[in-house]
């Protein structure tokens, strides 16, 4: 599948593929688009019953689309919060990677990169705000020696930029260079359009991040 | 009238992490739907506030108001008592999380709030009863006020205040934590710089709208499947 670059003059430095299973807008008024709202903030809110109710329909055959991101080859690397954890804390991304492994979906977990220092949240922050690549890229390490896995997925809550995936596949490649790296996420944020027409919406596309440090979600 | 409802019904259902602090039920007197509806943002600090410090209480909560937030607090003395009232007295929904039984109440001078907000609003106590009072009820009330809330503001605090609990708790569950720009540039207080370090966001008047519009619904009822 070829998708168009979508900054003209801006040098595409490479795109990774990414699947979300559903849908949600952050903005619309319609009684859907207010229910999108509620699921994605109580996956944010680690609520595990939802996300496992998720489990069988990734496992049907309207999921397909995302077959290549959860395979049993793939190891599920939970995307970090936007600060390191206090002890005991809820870490909604490796929740979501576990449930999806005990579901027979991807391979084992693996929460190998964490968030060392705090950046703003990109979901309360203006726009102008929101942390860069570099920022969450300067915020990231990957711990330990590990086995080189055959491939990756990044596991997340919620996609909107893809900054922070972005900036994990860049540490990831540090230290597994040339494995071959996805995301996931149960939600992906709405773009142009303010409310919804389905929640449940498995899809695909991918991530580019170019030169000057921007990322573009397609679609 | 007092009712008695089970948080994990409730409130959830609760993940292993929020069940670690939360009481199995809840004492409530008032509008239960308050619990179940819309985003509830807690508005906290200290029992001694300056002048800027109620301003800044007023201005933050008539915003919560505009946009149909209801505002969470616990009838204490000070930045409590502040928010409860300007809730109200701009026509929006308030909560109030006791650390006494819904019987009592601390302080009594706010017996008359108290009552308001059991008739028109929502009181919530996870005290019996009779419960003795004992000084640790306040940490644990400042941590069901974290569970029930989507996110939680700290407006104005000193050094060892109680609020930092709220603060903390919150941020284990995941949920939002604001500190005001006065709070999170006075350098006189440790803790903040601790606490955005650990993922609490700095609340600057100018950003305020557009983060109010983007509270997650992360204790809306009734998701439990897709």
């Amino acid at each position: 599948m070829t998708y168009p670059h979508s900054r003209p003059g801006e040098r595409l430095l490479f795109e990774i593929p990414y699947g979300t299973f559903s849908n949600y807008s952050p903005r619309g008024n319609s009684e859907l688009s207010q229910k999108s709202r509620n699921l994605c903030g109580n996956i944010k809110a680690g609520r595990a019953v939802l996300i496992e109710s998720a489990v069988p329909l990734l496992q049907a055959a309207g999921a397909a689309v995302l077959a290549p991101f959860l395979d049993h080859g793939a190891t599920l690397v939970p995307v970090p919060r936007s600060a390191p954890l206090t002890e005991g804390a809820l870490w909604p991304a490796e929740l979501i990677a576990s449930i999806l492994a005990r579901g027979g979906l991807g391979g084992a977990v693996l929460p190998c990169v964490r968030r060392v220092t705090a950046v703003r949240k990109s979901s309360t922050s203006p726009a102008k705000d929101r942390p860069s690549v570099a920022e969450h890229y300067e915020s990231l390490a990957v711990d330990g020696q590990l086995a080189r896995p055959r491939s990756i997925t990044l596991v997340d809550d919620v996609l909107t930029q893809g900054r922070t995936v972005i900036a994990c596949v860049l540490r990831l490649r540090d230290a597994y260079p040339g494995v071959e790296i996805r995301a996931f996420a149960m939600v992906r944020a709405q773009g142009l359009v303010e409310d919804v027409e389905r929640i449940v919406d498995p899809s695909a596309g991918v991530i580019k991040y170019y030169e000057s440090g921007k990322t573009f979600r397609d679609p | 009238m007092v009712e008695i409802i089970k948080t994990n019904e409730n409130l959830g259902p609760l993940n292993e992490i929020e069940r670690k602090h939360a009481p199995e039920i809840l004492y409530i007197d008032g509008d239960r739907t308050l619990l179940s509806t819309g985003v509830r943002v807690s508005v906290v600090g200290t029992r001694k506030p300056s002048e800027k410090g109620i301003k800044r209480t007023r201005a933050l909560t008539q915003a919560l108001v505009r946009h149909g937030i209801t505002v969470v607090s616990g009838l204490a003395e000070g930045i409590d008592t502040v928010a409860h009232e300007t809730a109200i007295s701009v026509g929006g929904r308030t909560i109030a999380v006791l650390g006494t039984p819904l019987d009592k109440v601390f302080p009594a001078k706010n017996r008359k709030l108290l009552d308001t907000i059991k008739r028109e609003h929502l009181a919530v106590s996870q005290f019996p009863e009779g419960y003795p009072y004992r000084k640790e009820n306040f940490p644990r009330r400042n941590r069901t006020m974290a569970l029930i809330s989507d996110a939680t503001v700290i407006v104005e605090a000193g050094e060892k205040s109680g609020t930092r609990h709220q603060g903390w708790e919150a941020l284990r569950l995941g949920r939002l934590v604001f500190l005001m720009e006065n709070v999170a540039e006075n350098p006189e207080l440790t803790w903040p710089r601790e606490m955005i370090g650990y993922g609490a966001q700095v609340l600057r008047r100018e950003d305020l709208p557009e983060i109010l519009y983007d509270i997650p619904a992360f204790t809306a009822g009734g998701a439990v499947a897709f």
